[in-house]
């Protein structure tokens, strides 16, 4: 009788096994799909209006190949470089101004003309001010989440 | 059947020497047979391309795609869904027919409607069907790059050259450029400069294009070029042939402007560029050309492969300086090195089968008809596929091998049967023998049909499945069904006739081997305290576990995802998505400086990128999307290779990155969202489809089980809308029209003319200088030609402004529409569905032209996982009425159909140990060892009864006992012989072509062993508990006796 009971609880408790261990289902291996972890570049919310300061790591910095150039005074206005201009859907001009390393702030900026690589400015940031010439499109993308 | 056995055995050689004969043709098939990674998978379509360089999204979908949508192609037959995209430069429509059309008569249909496009305005090329491509379409991508030649003079090769040569190559349906530079002659025009030197831009126009042989504009002399006519001397007629003194740049300067004495060079700047790109190919750092290669449906994957390449080695060696690359992305590498795998694991598998059958019974007779009969029965399988030509691929190979457990146990159980009743009748008399060896294949092969049928009808529910599930459903099991018959087949020729050739007397037979009766008496004595148990007790246990298997089984998330396994394949591709509208140097800078970083890592071989598209291409991605393709080394650590590049990708920010396998991608396009509810709301007005859209959410929000509804709105992109004023060009004698033609043409440049020179063809544009498409401010500033001869800047009688527009224009159902998608929870999607169309039907107001749809793809497929439910427990049904035929008694077959999940516990606990058991490979393993304990648990039946008959006595310990020992040897052979074909494919693990064979063979591996503990000590308790009350009402038994 002992034998039949000890027969009867291992069977029993084999039989269990496969329900509990149902919900540990794994196809088994990581699908390609799954998230790595890095992240590049940080958002941070500036209060009053719908801009996001952008803050990016050393690495994501020397992928976007980031350069950045002063905004200058020619000719009595305003001139930042044509490679640091993007446009916003709506038509809206931006660039994007640098507030210290690696933390960029999307700056309006209101274009009077582009002759050349100059485009010439009726408003924007403060002459010597850094924008950033190369790796805009990133930052960009950055900002909207992508 | 019993006609079958008998003829086989008198015609003995006959059939052995066919079987020969079979055996020399499938190892003769098996090496060249075609072998390809997935079936055909995708539901039958037809894409029509439009180009047209140039034109906005808005204006391709206004004049491309709705036209060619409305009035040509709905309406074709058998037309399932229509489904457009209009991007700049490109309009294309795909057509997607319902399941099984003929896809030959659906394209002849498209064709004939699109004959009538002549309708469509001349901005475009005539729009164009695409090729028919297989699921998994491209097959090989090679790299053009050169010092010495330019990406224009590559791209002439190539265009006129190379890809003719390839796209002749059998089983090739076409070939792509990426980053075509097509040579043109380019009349650039600076507006300031034309004003200076007294010329409108119309002069220049009309003397580029008439100084050609051929213009395409209808208002020029040059569209009338006239022939050559001939010259008739009265004895000869000479043929007169004008020759084209223009060739190059310096050639067309010299033409002179007409109305003036100037020559074009010194107006214009007369040069050699190419056209403004719609996508680029980066190799190695730096632009190349990349021809990517996509075969047909029809078409093998190796061959194309195989014979693409000799092609290229024949056109390289006439092409010194152009180095071309086929090692960037080449699938048929991945195939190779699988078809490595199974060709090594079947040579072991076959070495270790036949060492097992010999230790096992230590009689080489035996062990040579069972091998025999295994060889034969997979080799007879292999030439049926090849007979049909059916391409092998991964769902077949795992369909054979869930059939090698049944082939397996078929050769061994007939053959230890035959040889255990040759030694028992002891006669010496050839005849007599031949007799024992006749009956005793019959005697197993009633129970056994019984089990065939059995398992036919437990697979059967899965044929149900449509989309994806079932595209890889059906070749599994009609495989694994091939395996069945094919056994049976020779299980009931070849093996008979083997075993009267070499089981000639009872010494031939043998006795059993020392290890067997040495398990046996170790079962014996486990035997007897396993029917000291209570049969009810049994029962009761049997009870609670199968049930418990089979609630564990119904909680499997039966998901697409979950049941494919993740090939591991060579070519990994890293999808790299921009903002809309970003340029084509920053996605050019992304590529060569990723494309440099993830060469640096080991294990990557090579690394290429293409962004954009191509002319006729796969993709219809615009400028701001790219895809870098990874080739993994054969040697490299895959899963750590693969890391490394996920995480360099991700490291990039700004864009959408997506890693995966090129098989992996080439999936998900066809399977649709998860769970999820979308609603559809069509419409041509944006703002009114926005609103709608939004009334739908709030809906959606208010329906119990749907989870935060989000209307999908599409990304925007900056465009620049240039609208002429009315009443300001009136001022200057200027129609919109004429404001539109001039900024055309020099914005975006007009062909004028065709240059033909040495067989090749290539076109004159006037364009603009790069100057005055250098920015908005030199486009506001842009210089017109007025009607009376002054001259007006562009913003003095338009307005340029940027206005957001959606990069990509999607239609669908000849509509534009905005998704509202959420997820579903704690709800069936029918029953969500069916209230959403009502509350929507009842509660929003649609204007003209709007209306919202519940999207029926969720419903209808959760509808066909109801049908396969329903027809499952149908066949749980059809299967416990064949067991209660095959045995006899209601309880009994009962609580046989109960152990049969419970047999299913070892596959279990192994499946779970090497990783887990909701793949299909698993699900596999699990139907193989099903099989395997129907069989033996009715062959054991079947003997039981067998005994009670001749012995005349009631079902009794005794009896159950002789008749369990009796098969001992057979059933804990074949379990063996099992595991030992199964260990080298686990052993392998999980490598290029064992994806899903390693988890099968896990499963196998623990289901042996349990379905021979439930054959060996439930299926006895279980009849001593219930057979007792069997009323044999077996007629045909009755006859076969008589």
């Amino acid at each position: 009788m002992m034998c039949f009971n000890r027969w009867k609880t291992v069977i029993a408790a084999c039989a269990v096994l496969p329900f509990l261990a149902s919900p540990v289902l794994a196809a088994g291996g990581k699908s390609l799909g799954a998230d790595s972890g890095v992240v590049p570049a940080t958002l941070q919310d500036v209060p009053g209006s719908d801009l996001k300061q952008v803050t990016l790591t050393a690495r994501a910095v020397e992928r976007i190949a980031l350069l950045t150039e002063k905004v200058e005074m020619k000719m009595g206005r305003k001139v930042v470089p044509y490679s640091s201009i993007i446009y916003d859907p709506n038509g809206g001009v931006w660039v994007y101004s640098m507030l210290k390393d690696r933390v960029f702030l999307r700056s309006a900026i209101d274009v009077d003309d582009i002759v050349g690589d100059d485009v010439f400015l009726n408003a924007g940031p403060s002459v010597g001010t850094r924008v950033a010439t190369d790796g805009v499109a990133e930052i960009y993308g950055a900002e909207y989440g992508m | 059947m019993r006609w079958i056995l008998a003829w086989s055995i008198q015609l003995r050689l006959l059939v052995l020497a066919a079987a020969a004969v079979l055996m020399v043709f499938g190892l003769s098939q098996l090496r060249s047979m075609p072998v390809d990674i997935l079936p055909e998978f995708s539901r039958p379509y037809v894409e029509v391309q439009t180009e047209a360089l140039g034109l906005s999204a808005n204006e391709v979908e206004a004049m491309l795609t709705v036209p060619l949508e409305a009035d040509l192609l709905n309406g074709v037959p058998w037309l399932n869904e229509i489904r457009s995209e209009s991007i700049p430069g490109l309009s294309s429509i795909v057509l997607f027919f319902e399941p099984n059309v003929d896809m030959m008569q659906a394209r002849q249909v498209v064709q004939e409607r699109l004959l009538a496009a002549h309708a469509l305005p001349n901005v475009s090329t005539p729009p164009a069907m695409l090729q028919p491509v297989s699921s998994v379409n491209r097959v090989l991508a090679i790299g053009l790059t050169s010092d010495t030649t330019s990406l224009i003079d590559m791209s002439v090769l190539a265009r006129w050259t190379i890809v003719p040569r390839l796209s002749g190559v059998p089983g090739v349906a076409q070939v792509s450029i990426f980053g075509q530079r097509k040579r043109q002659l380019q009349v650039q025009v600076d507006p300031e400069h034309l004003r200076d030197e007294g010329v409108t831009l119309q002069q220049i126009i009309n003397t580029a294009g008439n100084a050609l042989w051929s213009s395409p504009l209808t208002y020029l002399d040059a569209s009338t070029p006239g022939t050559g006519g001939w010259i008739e001397t009265p004895q000869q007629r000479l043929t007169i042939q004008h020759l084209l003194p223009i060739s190059t740049p310096q050639d067309l300067g010299k033409v002179i402007v007409e109305g003036t004495t100037k020559p074009l060079s010194q107006v214009a700047n007369v040069v050699e560029d190419h056209q403004p790109l719609i996508g680029d190919a980066i190799i190695d750092g730096g632009p190349a050309l990349m021809l990517v290669v996509e075969k047909f449906p029809w078409a093998n994957t190796q061959d194309v492969t195989q014979a693409t390449e000799a092609a290229v080695e024949s056109l390289q060696l006439g092409l010194t300086g152009i180095s071309m690359d086929t090692s960037y992305f080449r699938p048929a590498t991945y195939l190779d090195m699988a078809v490595a795998n199974l060709a090594s694991v079947l040579l072991i598998g076959t070495a270790l089968m036949i060492g097992v059958l010999f230790l096992a019974a230590l009689n080489w007779r035996t062990a040579l008809i069972s091998a025999v009969a295994v060889v034969v029965s997979v080799l007879a399988a292999v030439t049926v596929l090849s007979v049909l030509g059916i391409t092998i691929n991964a769902m077949i190979i795992a369909g054979l091998a869930a059939g090698l457990v049944v082939l397996i146990d078929d050769a061994v159980g007939d053959v230890q049967n035959t040889a255990r009743r040759v030694r028992a009748a002891s006669g010496d008399d050839a005849l007599a023998t031949a007799k024992t060896i006749f009956s005793a294949a019959l005697e197993m092969r009633r129970p056994l049909l019984y089990a065939t049928v059995i398992v036919a009808m437990g697979a059967a529910p899965l044929l149900l499945l449509d989309g994806l599930g079932g595209a890889f459903a059906q070749p599994v099991l009609y495989s694994y069904g091939l395996a069945l018959v094919v056994s049976m087949l020779v299980a009931m020729t070849v093996t008979p006739a083997l075993g009267v050739l070499l089981l000639g007397d009872a010494e031939a037979a043998g006795s059993e081997s020392p290890l067997m009766q040495t398990l046996a008496g170790v079962h014996d004595g486990i035997y007897s305290a396993v029917t000291g148990l209570s049969g009810t007790a049994v029962a009761g246990v049997v009870t609670l576990a199968g049930v418990l298997v089979v609630a564990g089984f119904s909680g499997l998330q039966k998901s697409h995802d979950v049941l494919l396994p993740t090939f591991r394949e060579r070519d990994v591709v890293i999808s790299v998505d921009a903002p809309p509208g970003t340029s084509e140097t920053v996605m050019q800078g992304v590529s060569e400086r990723m494309g440099a970083e993830l060469r640096g890592l080991p294990g990557v071989r090579s690394v290429s990128a293409h962004v954009g598209r191509a002319v006729m291409s796969d993709t219809t991605k615009d400028i701001y999307g790219g895809e870098v393709w990874v080739n993994v080394s054969r040697a490299a650590d895959y899963d750590a290779t693969v890391d490394a590049v996920r995480a360099v990708a991700s490291g990039y920010a700004g864009y959408d990155i997506d890693v995966d396998t090129f098989l992996g991608e080439r999936l998900l396009d066809e399977t649709g969202p998860g769970d999820m509810v979308v609603v559809r709301v069509y419409g041509e007005n944006m703002d009114t489809l926005r609103s709608k859209a939004e009334e739908v959410r709030a809906v959606m929000a208010r329906v119990e089980g749907i989870e935060a509804p989000e209307v999908n709105y599409p990304d925007l992109r900056p465009n620049l809308e240039i609208e002429p004023n009315l009443a300001n060009s009136q001022v200057h004698g200027l129609t919109p029209g004429q404001v539109r033609r001039q900024a055309a043409t020099l914005l975006g440049g007009i062909a004028v003319g065709s240059l033909f020179e040495e067989r090749k063809v290539f076109d004159v544009v006037v364009w603009g200088v790069p100057e005055v498409r250098h920015s908005v401010s030199s486009v506001e500033n842009l210089l017109l030609d007025t009607p009376a001869g002054g001259h007006v800047r562009l913003k003095e009688v338009a307005r340029a402004q940027i206005k957001p527009q959606p990069p990509v224009i999607r239609r669908n159902a000849v509509a534009r529409h905005l998704d509202v998608e959420a997820e579903v929870a704690g709800r069936h999607i029918a029953d969500i569905s069916a209230e959403l169309s009502e509350r929507i039907r009842q509660g929003i107001d649609f204007p003209l032209e709007h209306r919202a749809e519940v999207l029926g793809a969720h419903a209808a497929a959760a509808a066909a996982m109801e049908n396969v439910r329903a027809v499952a427990i149908a066949a749980a049904l059809g299967v416990l009425l064949l067991l209660q035929a095959a045995s006899g008694s209601w309880s009994l077959a009962f609580f046989l159909l109960l152990s049969l999940p419970v047999a299913l516990l070892g596959g279990i606990a192994t499946g779970l140990i090497a990783g887990g058991i909701g793949s299909l490979g698993s699900l596999l393993g699990f139907l193989a060892v099903l099989a395997l304990t129907a069989r033996s648990a009715l062959v054991l039946i079947s003997s039981y009864r067998d005994l009670e008959k001749d012995s005349g006595a009631s079902p009794s310990p005794e009896l159950v006992q002789r008749g369990t020992r009796e098969r001992f040897g057979a059933i804990l052979t074949t379990a063996i012989v099992a595991i030992a074909v199964f260990v080298p494919v686990a052993l392998f693990g999980n490598v290029a072509g064992f994806e899903i064979l390693h988890s099968m063979a896990a499963v196998v591996i623990g289901g042996v062993i349990s379905s021979v503990i439930v054959s060996l000590w439930v299926v006895p308790a279980l009849y001593l508990a219930y057979a007792g009350s069997a009323e044999s009402l077996d007629v045909i038994e009755e006859e076969e006796a008589a």
